[in-house]
């Protein structure tokens, strides 16, 4: 635990709207973590190009480039990237690679609380692993 | 056809210049020295004049004019008169000669006379061919589908009775379908039935294709010869009727003791009339055939329009509420984002108060409660856009009623009762449409009850179908509203926006079920969902 705080976290929040920006970062810097922000998926695949992101946490819709083809891309360069994928549309029409491809698809609103463990797990089976 | 002659003479020499005269112009003679004579002739041979002597020893000219006209109406007559007896000459011609000879005279004025006789017998005759054809042939002028048959036939029959002076007539028609149908059109006259008589006659007219006279003496048929002998008829004439290519009955017409026999030209006469009425009674047929097939066709394109019309509200239904659903959908995604932050910064701000003050604490769940609400409200909306994409396999619907049950809030209050049938056939279905289906069936039912109940579920299967039903304890539906239930939009209930129904119906529908509903104010209300095990898929 005290590795785990001497070392925060690193996640990268992606979403178009400023609010979802905003509110979600807020509440995982309350958390203890760190958190960076982008606005669509081109600036959140340059961003994770050059910063190690222990959980991304991406919208499916925005403009410029969209979630799925930025999941894409990030997973091209690290294939052990840990993504989860927002949407204000989960249903079957939900691109069934998109789910495959994510580690976590969640829908809008977000269920905080179960954000929280998956990111924890993530985190607590990183330092086992190193 | 050459003219047949017949002179009665008492006189030899005159009976002997006038059949001399004739006979050298041309004409068959046949002479007679009496009336008795002459009638008896009258009666075996086919005359078309008769000049006669009026005073004669025994029957007169005038008596045997009279009797000659009851016979062969036709028959032109020419009357003789001696010099000085004008007035029997007048009485003569008043009793219906055509004709008078005053002796002496020559064998031209002989001539003359009978020439004109014979023209105007032929005028007569026409006259009555006529009177025969324009009916017939006003008759046929009718639409035959404005033709009431019955009352057709019986002016035929009148027709032919009064111009062969018959005493009674029918048509049969005869149907050949794997057995013989003999049925009785129509009669005048005398009753006739359809017995085995009859068909003997309709047999033999059949046989021989042309019209024939029978009489007790001719009449070979033993059958036929008894049932004319119990009738008292005397003769009979019988003339088949041939539609093209088919035989379709007999028109049969009687004669009792009291009338002349049947003469060459009623045979014709008849023939004529059987050829019109062969055809009626063909067409009539066909026509019955036709209007049959009408029937049934009109029927048929009845009961089809009626399933196209009803699977066509059904889809502008579905097509309505999904167009609706897209739009709803569309806009209820937007909300989705909104909601997520305001989710969110009830979150954080719970995180960063909530354990300070309760009553922060308790508005921060309200927020986060009322945003669950409105979510439940989208998805809900959601989901009448795919309504029809169904995911089929078949459902252990036993399983999943228990199933979507843990997904509903039940209070404490309400007793769940389960009565399931455990030999439940699997019907085809979308498990995930179907536990929505039962999910909101179940949630009406608890919110029906706000002081608690009893809700069962129960299942079971008649006739390839399986039958699911959710019953409450609860304040139930007035009956106004029973029927608007499924209508998107319609709600009783304070809460809700009138969708969950309305989308029960939907998914229910596309899985061609139905889903019925009974309610009592106060009792409670049942719904109950039909399932086709095997479905018809297009």
């Amino acid at each position: 635990m005290n590795k785990l705080a001497s070392k925060p976290a690193a996640l990268l929040v992606v979403d178009d709207e400023e609010g979802m920006r905003t509110t979600l970062a807020d509440i995982l810097l309350e958390c203890d973590f760190e958190v960076d922000v982008a606005e669509h998926g081109r600036e959140a695949v340059d961003m994770a190009s050059k910063k190690q992101y222990d959980v991304i946490v991406m919208d499916v819709r925005m403009p410029v480039m969209d979630g799925a083809q930025a999941l894409r891309l990030m997973r091209e360069r690290d294939p052990n990237i840990k993504v989860v994928m927002m949407s204000a549309n989960i249903d079957a029409a939900l691109d069934v690679r998109l789910r495959q491809c994510a580690d976590r698809v969640m829908p809008k609103p977000l269920d905080m609380p179960e954000l929280l463990r998956f990111i924890r797990q993530v985190l607590a089976q990183r330092m086992v692993a190193s | 056809m050459s003219e047949r002659i017949l002179i009665v003479d008492d006189e030899p020499t005159v009976l002997l210049f006038c059949t001399r005269a004739l006979a050298r112009m041309g004409y068959e003679v046949q002479g007679a020295s009496s009336g008795e004579e002459a009638l008896a002739l009258l009666g075996t041979e086919d005359y078309q004049v008769l000049v006669t002597d009026i005073a004669m020893p025994g029957m007169t000219g005038i008596e045997l004019l009279s009797l000659a006209r009851q016979r062969q109406p036709d028959l032109a007559v020419i009357v003789i008169t001696g010099v000085g007896s004008i007035d029997l000459a007048i009485k003569a011609l008043r009793g219906g000669a055509q004709d008078f000879l005053a002796k002496p005279f020559t064998p031209l004025e002989l001539k003359s006379a009978v020439d004109h006789a014979l023209s105007e017998a032929h005028l007569a005759q026409e006259r009555a061919r006529l009177q025969v054809i324009l009916p017939l042939f006003e008759l046929s002028k009718r639409p035959l589908e404005y033709v009431d048959l019955k009352s057709l036939y019986s002016e035929i029959l009148d027709l032919a009775t009064q111009q062969t002076r018959a005493s009674s007539a029918a048509l049969f028609s005869l149907s050949e379908n794997g057995g013989a149908y003999l049925h009785l059109e129509a009669s005048v006259g005398a009753e006739m039935d359809c017995g085995s008589a009859c068909l003997a006659l309709i047999r033999l007219a059949q046989e021989r294709q042309e019209a024939f006279v029978l009489d007790l003496a001719t009449a070979e048929s033993l059958d036929i010869r008894f049932d004319m002998e119990a009738r008292g008829v005397t003769e009979l004439l019988c003339v088949p009727l041939q539609a093209p290519g088919r035989f379709v009955g007999a028109l049969v017409l009687t004669k009792d003791a009291a009338q002349p026999s049947f003469h060459a030209d009623d045979v014709s006469l008849v023939t004529i009339l059987s050829t019109h009425v062969a055809g009626l009674v063909e067409n009539a047929r066909l026509v019955n055939k036709l209007e049959g097939l009408n029937r049934d066709l009109e029927r048929r394109v009845a009961e089809r329009t009626r399933a196209l019309e009803e699977a066509n509200q059904r889809l502008l239904r579905s097509e309505r509420l999904a167009t609706v659903g897209k739009l709803g959908a569309g806009i209820a995604h937007e909300l989705r984002n909104p909601l997520a932050v305001i989710n969110n910064s009830a979150y954080f701000l719970r995180t960063r108060l909530g354990d300070d003050d309760p009553k922060i604490a308790r508005h921060l769940e309200i927020i986060e409660h009322e945003v669950q609400t409105a979510n439940k409200i989208i998805t809900d909306l959601m989901a009448f856009v795919r309504v029809t994409d169904l995911e089929r396999a078949p459902v252990d619907v036993n399983a999943l009623m228990l199933e979507a049950l843990t997904k509903v809030e039940v209070p404490e209050q309400v007793h769940v009762e389960t009565r399931l049938d455990e030999t439940l056939l699997k019907p085809l279905v979308d498990a995930d449409k179907l536990r929505q289906v039962l999910i909101n069936l179940m949630n009406n039912a608890v919110q029906a009850m706000p002081d608690g109940g009893q809700m069962s579920l129960v299942s079971a299967q008649r006739n390839g179908d399986v039958f699911i039903s959710v019953q409450d304890t609860g304040v139930g539906i007035e009956a106004q509203d029973l029927e608007r239930v499924f209508e998107p939009l319609f709600t009783t209930k304070a809460k809700g926006i009138g969708l969950g129904l309305a989308l029960v119906k939907l998914l229910v529908e596309a899985h061609q079920g139905e889903i019925d509903v009974a309610s009592e104010r106060g009792k409670g209300t049942v719904f109950t969902v039909r399932l086709p095990v095997h479905p018809v898929l297009d």
